[in-house]
């Protein structure tokens, strides 16, 4: 059913929701230069000849160049189509690079160094290390500390269901937790931060972490988690822990809250009290009379801001100092650094879609207008002929056709874009899980994306065309047509 | 006065008319057109003969096959249409006949059999209309030189968008090569008690024994099998052994030789080489396995100084690891620094196309104790392998739902290694999504491209087809004429786009395998273009070009001869 539905969609809505814009901004430029050439008539009377003419002038080219495109609405329509398509997938591989391009380059401002273990993923620590990493980060020298209530943060990253039997294991009973403190969600995490979010957003969270705070088995869901697992703020629900990972742990959990909207980034993300954690460890042990096997070795990460590179490197120093930090040995590095050496084994499809797939996209592209335009041309000699035995110059021929072109791939890549943007964005994003990101949103730089690279296309395409109309022999053509 | 304000008034609307009045009908007409494309999409997939054969059951009033027809009775209309629907579907049972009956013979199965039918079914077609069709093709052909460069700027996006295709499904069956010949039907894999993944896995060291003496006698209906089914036994060195692997798995953090750069290498510690590589049926391309100290001490050292850990590498890491210090890739008695330890490469497996293949290999003990493992991470038992692959695979399943169910002391989560790599699929699926939905978006492009051409091509000729009519071409002969048209576009650039993506064969490429539960592998897999990514590739040209090349030859066709000669 589902299936039909997008198939009806996409055959039958489709094309009409695409195209309509197009024919209106079409209309409209249309109906502005026709307008402006009305004004500029009256206005021609108070300015210089040679100034009035060249007012007189844009307008009324503009409108030709505008009829040329609506005389073969069906051609502009399927240039337009093609190129609206191609800049979609672009939009979309572009928007995937930017995100990936973004986390792995290194920030000057909010910079936010990751400790973990030196040699081996997954990252084990013991607790005890969150005490002394804490201790080195704010012993750091004056102008280079970091302060312990507000710039350091632990995840411990906790795989649960909502069914005991990990056999029926799925991604509607899965959640995965950062366990961690519950402030560092209002200063430590990537873009929710209280400074980035709206006031209403910034509260929203500042309620959440007080929650969790005062009930420490409460949780944090994204609002799309909720809607996966079927449930809603307020549910109190029981989690088993992956049998591989904490056996024998399960919580009594809260929700307390979620994540803003406007934080897409946390889609599928779930935050857990590390202080439920930790005392769930010990109820075990108390329980059974015996250490749980994770209970030295369950801090994964330990995030501490520091104001710069060069205390970044006095941190290292210090923890890389004989006897210290031993077991496991701890590296620090940028956050960045730790994200590209997670995407290094998608090194190739990244590298494949930035080198190999859009180049080629761009390229079929400038060949659907090139096409295009070619045979407009080919057909329009005469009237190129005529044009030019009418007095006009041939820059001017040359520039009828690219601005055909320009305003067909301006307007598909501008319409295309502004449509991925809001949506795609409302639809929840593209899904493409990539190491450990499962989403990418379109950015706002796509609105100039879109017209930028339609334009490029289109002059790329149709300049060798253009060429060729502007050296049109009248004579040839008109012996010919005799 | 009056008069020229009544002009006025009576010309403005006009005036403004002939300003949307063309938009309007166009917008109209072409809005019919769209609203009709998933009638058309649809059948257009159908062999064209079939098509043609069927067309007068949908639409009985366009004459297509004769030059006129005659309206009867509603019965007579319905036994015409029924008439007519029969034929096609004879038709359309004697193109696939044939296809399917070659796919057999070629011994081709699943989603190469049923690609290989629809590329021979629609070559099939074109051969039977343009024998029996009396097809003016030379004139047809004639043109598309005519206008070579058209012609050339829309085969050159076919082959841009082929070419990509074949190269993404190259990664794609690379991938899937990766997970499927990794895993032995023979083979289980043990895991700890809820693990999902080795990185995640625990098993105790006290606790293997137990595992490799254990039969299972019962089938999952807890019926008695005819034969119990056990680990398989070898004589290795002298003395009967069990077929099993015992490892442990990790993953380590390495920085790249002479940049910052840091990389994740995957360090599989085995017990006993020689017997791993049976369970696993892995050969040494070069070199040697590592001895039972697993560390060797380098010329001039004193032994325990600065010893070596001897390590087999798997040819993708090999290779990975060989690129960065300006070789091809690392050789028998190379180094390379791993773990704040140098090992030295003692031999290199012959591994390429499988998860071994992105792997460090070393002894045991030494890989247990540089990453503080106290225990094994999985545990690979091989089950007699007599018989054929189906029969194992079924014995294999038994075992390890036994395994699973009933051994309890401890309980471990048990499966057969083809089991676990087609879970570990579940990455190439949303690779091969992603790449079904650029290819999709892109043939889109194709599609308008071709339309734009073959539109223009009929614009062009208006007159010659109301000659063709004239000289005695039936309206069916001009749509087949104007579809192999385009479709001969499509397949010259599609050819080529598929010739310019076979270069990519055997390239060599990282990528990650998981089963979305978290953990995953980093594999270095061979691009492989097979005959299924070839037939695809053919198949998607044929495809593009029928539905680039269906309405405006509709257009063509429909064309009245008085209005094509005005």
């Amino acid at each position: 059913m589902k299936i039909v539905l997008v198939l009806f969609l996409v055959l039958f809505v489709g094309p009409f929701v695409l195209l309509l814009p197009f024919f209106g901004m079409l209309g409209a430029m249309e109906l502005c230069a026709r307008v402006g050439g009305r004004l500029s008539e009256s206005l021609t009377a108070t300015l210089p000849p040679k100034f009035g003419a060249a007012v007189i002038a844009i307008p009324k080219f503009a409108i030709i160049i505008l009829k040329s495109i609506r005389r073969n609405l069906l051609r502009s329509s399927l240039s337009y189509l093609a190129v609206f398509v191609m800049v979609l997938v672009i939009t979309g591989i572009w928007s995937i690079l930017t995100f990936l391009d973004a986390a792995t380059s290194a920030k000057a401002a909010n910079f936010k160094a990751l400790v973990t273990d030196k040699f081996q993923i997954p990252s084990q620590m013991p607790p005890s290390y969150i005490g002394e990493l804490t201790r080195e980060a704010a012993n750091l020298p004056a102008g280079m500390r970091a302060d312990p209530a507000k710039d350091v943060m632990t995840w411990s990253f906790v795989g649960t269901s909502l069914d005991p039997d990990p056999s029926k294991r799925s991604q509607e009973n899965m959640i995965i937790f950062f366990s961690m403190d519950p402030r560092g969600l209002l200063n430590m995490m990537d873009d929710l931060e209280q400074d980035r979010l709206s006031p209403a957003d910034a509260k929203q969270m500042r309620e959440n972490v007080a929650a969790m705070q005062t009930n420490i088995k409460g949780i944090v869901l994204s609002e799309e988690k909720l809607r996966t697992i079927n449930r809603k703020v307020g549910d109190r629900l029981k989690v088993y822990c992956f049998p591989g990972q904490y056996k024998d742990i399960e919580f009594d959990v809260e929700i307390v809250g979620t994540f803003p909207r406007s934080a897409g980034r946390y889609d599928g993300s779930a935050i857990l009290n590390l202080e439920y954690l930790q005392k769930s460890l010990d109820a075990y042990e108390r329980k059974t009379g015996k250490q749980h096997p994770m209970s030295n070795r369950y801090i994964n990460l330990f995030w501490v801001r520091v104001p710069n590179e060069d205390a970044m490197r006095a941190l290292a120093e210090s923890l890389d100092k004989p006897g210290r930090f031993s077991t496991p040995p701890v590296k620090i590095e940028r956050g960045s650094s730790a994200v590209s050496s997670f995407l290094d084994a998608y090194k190739d499809i990244i590298a494949g879609m930035r080198y190999l797939l859009v180049p080629a996209i761009v390229a079929v592209m400038i060949l659907v207008i090139a096409n295009a335009i070619s045979i407009s041309v080919r057909e329009r000699r005469p009237e190129m002929a005529v044009l030019k035995v009418l007095g006009f110059q041939p820059w001017q021929v040359l520039i009828l056709i690219l601005g055909e072109a320009l305003i067909v791939g301006v307007l598909a890549g501008g319409l295309c874009t502004t449509l991925a943007y809001y949506g795609v964005n409302a639809r929840g994003g593209i899904q493409f899980p990539i190491a450990f990101f499962g989403k990418f949103f379109i950015p706002v730089e796509s609105l100039w994306w879109g017209p930028v690279l339609g334009a490029i296309a289109a002059i790329a395409g149709s300049v060798v065309p253009a060429w060729s109309a502007r050296s049109v022999r009248v004579s040839e053509v008109f012996a010919k047509i005799a | 006065m009056a008069n020229a304000e009544l002009t006025q008034q009576v010309t403005e609307p006009s005036r403004l008319a002939t300003w949307f009045w063309p938009a309007f009908d166009f917008s109209r007409r072409f809005f019919l057109t769209l609203a009709s494309l998933p009638f058309i999409v649809l059948p257009a997939m159908l062999p064209l003969s079939s098509l043609l054969l069927m067309l007068p059951a949908a639409i009985p009033d366009e004459t297509i096959i004769t030059e006129s027809h005659q309206r009867g009775s509603a019965i007579r209309n319905l036994g015409a249409r029924l008439f007519a629907l029969g034929v096609g579907l004879a038709s359309l049972v004697a193109i696939l006949l044939p296809s399917h009956e070659l796919a057999v013979r070629l011994g081709l199965t699943g989603i190469q059999k049923w690609v290989a039918i629809a590329v021979t079914a629609y070559l099939l077609d074109l051969v039977i209309l343009a024998a029996v069709g009396n097809v003016p093709l030379r004139y047809n052909f004639r043109n598309l030189m005519v206008r070579w460069r058209i012609t050339l700027l829309t085969a050159i996006a076919f082959t841009v968008v082929v070419a990509l295709l074949t190269v993404m499904l190259a990664f794609v069956v690379g991938m899937y090569r990766v997970t499927e010949e990794s895993g032995q039907p023979g083979n289980i894999l043990i895991l700890g008690d809820g693990s999902t993944d080795e990185v995640f896995s625990f098993l105790a060291y006290s606790d293997v024994d137990k595992i490799e003496v254990e039969r299972c006698v019962l089938d999952e209906d807890d019926r008695p099998l005819a034969e119990p089914i056990g680990v398989k036994t070898i004589t290795l060195g002298g003395r009967p052994r069990y077929m099993t692997s015992k490892e442990t798995y990790a993953i380590s953090i390495q920085t790249v030789p002479g940049r910052e750069k840091k990389r994740f290498v995957q360090v599989r510690g085995v017990v006993e080489p020689e017997l791993a590589a049976l369970v696993h049926d892995l050969k040494l391309k070069t070199g040697v396995w590592f001895s039972d100290a697993g560390v060797r001490t380098p010329p001039g050292e004193k032994p325990g100084e600065r010893d070596q850990v001897e390590a087999v590498l798997g040819a993708g890491v090999a290779r990975e690891f060989g690129s960065t210090v300006g070789k091809p890739t690392l050789e028998v008695g190379d180094t390379f620094e791993l773990s704040d330890r140098t090992w030295v490469v003692v031999g290199i497996a012959d591994s390429d196309g499988t998860t071994f293949g992105s792997e460090v290999w070393a002894k045991q003990s030494i890989v247990a104790k540089l990453f503080s493992k106290n225990g094994y991470n999985s545990m690979v038992l091989r089950i007699d392998d007599r018989g054929t692959r189906a029969e194992v695979s079924r014995r294999a399943a038994e075992m390890a739902f036994h395994l699973r169910t009933r051994f309890t002391n401890p309980k471990i989560s048990a499966q057969t290694e083809t089991e676990y790599f087609n879970k570990q699929s579940e990455t190439n699926k949303q690779f091969l999504f992603a790449i079904i939905f650029v290819a999709a978006i892109m043939a889109l492009g194709g599609v308008f491209g071709v339309m734009n051409t073959m539109f223009a091509a009929i614009a062009q000729r208006i007159k010659d087809i109301g000659v063709m009519r004239i000289l005695g071409f039936k309206r069916w002969q001009i749509l087949v004429s104007f579809l192999l048209e385009s479709l001969a576009i499509a397949l010259i650039g599609g050819v080529l786009g598929c010739l310019l993506g076979s270069l990519s064969d055997g390239a060599s490429a990282t990528s990650s395998i998981s089963s979305g539960q978290g953990g995953g592998k980093t594999v270095i897999l061979r691009l492989s273009v097979d005959s299924t990514v070839i037939l695809t590739g053919l198949l998607f040209t044929l495809v593009m070009g029928r539905l680039g090349g269906l309405i405006p030859a509709l257009g063509a066709m429909r064309l009245k001869i008085l209005e094509s000669l005005r």
